[in-house]
C-alpha cells in the first residue's frame, strides 16, 4: 500500500511541475505568479496564461490522460504489451471517422459540437472491432505479432482512405493536414470542455472494470471461471478504450505511442493491478503529454515541431524495447 | 452436488464426449481418467461451461448450470484449467485474492475480514504465505500451480473442478495437494471433480472413479470396482499388474516390461 502512496505522490508533484513549466515557458516567460498578484501582473501575461497557455496545457494532459488509459486497457485486455491505440490503428479508425465529418461537413444537431468527437469514436470502435475480427479469423490465438501486423495492415488501408479524401478536398488540405500531424495548439477552451466528458465516461467505464481487467489478465477462460461476465466486460472495455481514443483524436489528432509508453513504465514500477495502473497511467500520461507538448513548441521556437514527432521519438524505440524483451522470454 | 446427464459434445461439429451422465455427492472427491485424448479435458470444460454443450445437461447444487448468473456460478464453482503462460502476471497475493472477485461489486472495491481470511487461509493452506509478495512469472510451473490452487480455494466454491492439478509437482507437493483437497472435501463438505493422469494417484485418493473410452464411460465406480487389470487393459492398451496398496489396502497397478 505505501508503495502506491508514493507512486501516486511523485506522480501528482511531477504533473503539477509539468503544468507549472508548461503554463511559464513559452515565446514568452511568464512567470505564474501573475495569476495571484493581479498588482504585477500586467493584461497580456495574463491574457497568454487564460486563453493560450491554459487551455494549451490542459488539453495535453486530458489527450495524454485519455491514451495512456486506453493503452493500459488494450495492454490488459488482450493481454499483449505492444497494444496501444497507434499501433491497433485504433487511432486510425478515430481519424478516418473525424476526416469524414469535416470532408462531407456533417454537423447534426443531435450531436452539435459533438459530432467531430462522436464520429472519431465511432470510427475508432469500428476500426477495432474490424483488427480483433480479422487477427482472430488469421490465428485463434491472437499472438502478439498477429495483432500488431492486422493493427498495420488496416492503418495502411485507412491512411490512404484518408489520403483520398484530402486529396478530394483541396481548399482545407492544410488544415486537416496539420490536423493530422497530431497537435494541441491554439484548441482554446472550447476544445477542452468538448474532450472532458468523454474522458469522465470512457475512463469510468474502464474504471468500472478494473477487476475484471485483472481477471482477463488470465485469459478469458480463467475469468469466466472467476465469475466475469467475460463478454460484457469485454465490449464494455472495447467501448470505454474507443471513446476514449475518438475523443482524443478528435480533438489532437494522431499522437502515437503514449498509450504505449505510460503504462508499460507504470506497470514496470507498479505492477500489472489496474485498480492502480489505470488511475496512475492517467496522471503520468497527462504529464509526458504536457512535457511533450512543451518540447515540441521549444525545441526550435520560433516554429513548432508536431507533438507526435516527438511522442513517437520517445515510443518508437520503447516499442522496440518490448518486442525485443518479449521475444527473448518467449 | 454436481449431476450430469447424457452430456453429448466437443469442439465444432467433432464429438468428442459422448452420452455421460454421473452424479457427485457432498464429501466426494472423483477423479477421471482415460488414456488421451478420451475426453477427459473436454467433458471437464463442457461441464464448467468454457465449451458448449450439444444435448444433456448439468446440474450443480440443484439447478441447471446455464441459469446461473457468472458471479452466481462462481460461488458455486471454482475450476482450475490447466497451467498456461501469460504476458503480464500479478503477485501471488492479488492472484489469490482474486477468488473473491465473485463475492464483491460495486464501484469502490470493498474488501471484507471474511475475504481477507479465506485468502489468509489458501495461502497457508497450498503453504504458498511466505512468496505472496512475489510475481507469479518469478515462480516455477509447480509454485504457479499452487498459487491457482489457492485461488480456487479462496473462492469459498463448494465444487471444485480440476484438470491435472498435480501436474508440474513433484512427489511431495502432490501428496500435499492431494491430502489438502482430500481434507476440503471430509471437513469442509466440498465436492471435488478431478482429472487425473496418474492412475495410481487417482485411486489413492477419490472415493469415485470415472473411467472414459473414447468419450463414453467404461466404467463408474469405487477405486476397488474399477482398477482391475482388464480394465485397464481394455481402456489403456497395455497389460499391468494389479496389487493392493501395502497400508491402504487400494489397488494399485504398476506396468509390466515387455523386454528382459
Amino acid at each position: 500500500m505505501k508503495k502506491y502512496l508514493v507512486g501516486y505522490s511523485v506522480s501528482l508533484v511531477l504533473l503539477a511541475i509539468a503544468t507549472w513549466l508548461a503554463i511559464s515557458i513559452g515565446s514568452v516567460r511568464v512567470p505564474l505568479s501573475v495569476l495571484w498578484q493581479p498588482s504585477s501582473a500586467d493584461a497580456i501575461s495574463a491574457n497568454i496564461i487564460w486563453k493560450i497557455r491554459m487551455p494549451r496545457v490542459m488539453l495535453a494532459g486530458l489527450v495524454g490522460a485519455a491514451l495512456a488509459m486506453a493503452g493500459a486497457a488494450f495492454q490488459g485486455l488482450l493481454k499483449n504489451p505492444l497494444a496501444d491505440p497507434y499501433t491497433l490503428g485504433v487511432s486510425s479508425g478515430a481519424t478516418v471517422g473525424a476526416v469524414m465529418t469535416m470532408f462531407f461537413g456533417l454537423t447534426t444537431t443531435t450531436f452539435g459540437l459533438f459530432t467531430l468527437p462522436v464520429f472519431s469514436m465511432l470510427g475508432a470502435l469500428a476500426a477495432l472491432i474490424a483488427v480483433l475480427g480479422f487477427a482472430r479469423l488469421v490465428d485463434r490465438s491472437m499472438r502478439m505479432e498477429t495483432l500488431i501486423l492486422t493493427g498495420i495492415i488496416i492503418s495502411a488501408f485507412l491512411s490512404s482512405v484518408i489520403s483520398l479524401m484530402i486529396a478530394l478536398t483541396g481548399e482545407e488540405l492544410r488544415q486537416i493536414l496539420h490536423w493530422l500531424m497530431g497537435s494541441v495548439s491554439m484548441r482554446g477552451w472550447a476544445y477542452v470542455q468538448l474532450v472532458w466528458p468523454f474522458l469522465l465516461l470512457g475512463g469510468g467505464l474502464l474504471w468500472w472494470n478494473r477487476m475484471e481487467l485483472n481477471a482477463l489478465l488470465f485469459g478469458e477462460e480463467r475469468a469466466q471461471y472467476l465469475g466475469v461476465n467475460v463478454k460484457r466486460s469485454k465490449w464494455q472495455i472495447l467501448i470505454g478504450s474507443s471513446i476514449l481514443t475518438g475523443s482524443a483524436v478528435a480533438v489532437s489528432g494522431t499522437i502515437g505511442f503514449v498509450g504505449l509508453v505510460v503504462p508499460h513504465m507504470t506497470r514496470l514500477i507498479f505492477g500489472t493491478d489496474h485498480r492502480h495502473l489505470l488511475p496512475l497511467a492517467m496522471i503520468n500520461g497527462a504529464t509526458l503529454l504536457i512535457v511533450c507538448d512543451l518540447i515540441a513548441r521549444t525545441i526550435i521556437a520560433p516554429s513548432e515541431l508536431p507533438i507526435g514527432v516527438i511522442t513517437s521519438f520517445i515510443g518508437a524505440p520503447v516499442f522496440a524495447y518490448i518486442f525485443f524483451k518479449q521475444r527473448k522470454r518467449g | 452436488m454436481l449431476d450430469v446427464k447424457q452430456l453429448t459434445g466437443g469442439y465444432g461439429e467433432r464429438t468428442i464426449v459422448k452420452d455421460v451422465s454421473f452424479h457427485v455427492r457432498e464429501n466426494t472427491m472423483l477423479g477421471i481418467l482415460g488414456p488421451n485424448g478420451s475426453g477427459k479435458s473436454t467433458l471437464l470444460k463442457m461441464i464448467s461451461g468454457s465449451l458448449p454443450i450439444k444435448s444433456g445437461t448439468v446440474h450443480i447444487a440443484g439447478r441447471e448450470r446455464s441459469r446461473y448468473k457468472s458471479k452466481e456460478l462462481a460461488r458455486k464453482m471454482a475450476v482450475l484449467p490447466q497451467l498456461n503462460p501469460h504476458a503480464f502476471s500479478h503477485t501471488v497475493r492479488d492472484t489469490v485474492a482474486l477468488g473473491r472477485y465473485p463475492y464483491q461489486s460495486g464501484i469502490i472495491t470493498s474488501w471484507s475480514a471474511k475475504d481477507e481470511q479465506a485468502v489468509q487461509f489458501a495461502l497457508t493452506q497450498t503453504n504458498i504465505a511466505h512468496y505472496a509478495a512475489h510475481y507469479l512469472s518469478d515462480l516455477s510451473g509447480g509454485e504457479q500451480q499452487r498459487t491457482f490452487i489457492a485461488q480456487a480455494l479462496a473462492q469459498q466454491s463448494s465444487l471444485i473442478l480440476l484438470d491435472e492439478p498435480t501436474n508440474h509437482l513433484d512427489l511431495a507437493h502432490q501428496q500435499q495437494v492431494m491430502e489438502l483437497l482430500r481434507r476440503q472435501v471430509k471437513k469442509c463438505g466440498q465436492s471435488v471433480v478431478s482429472v487425473f493422469h496418474d492412475i495410481n494417484l487417482a485411486a489413492l485418493y477419490c472415493d469415485q472413479l470415472l473411467l472414459l473410452q473414447d468419450g463414453a464411460v467404461y466404467a463408474l465406480g469405487t477405486p476397488q470396482e474399477i482398477i482391475t487389470a482388464e480394465a485397464i487393459a481394455a481402456v489403456y492398451g497395455v497389460d499391468v499388474a494389479c496389487f493392493t496398496h501395502p497400508i491402504t489396502g487400494v489397488p494399485q497397478i504398476t506396468l509390466k516390461p515387455l523386454t528382459e
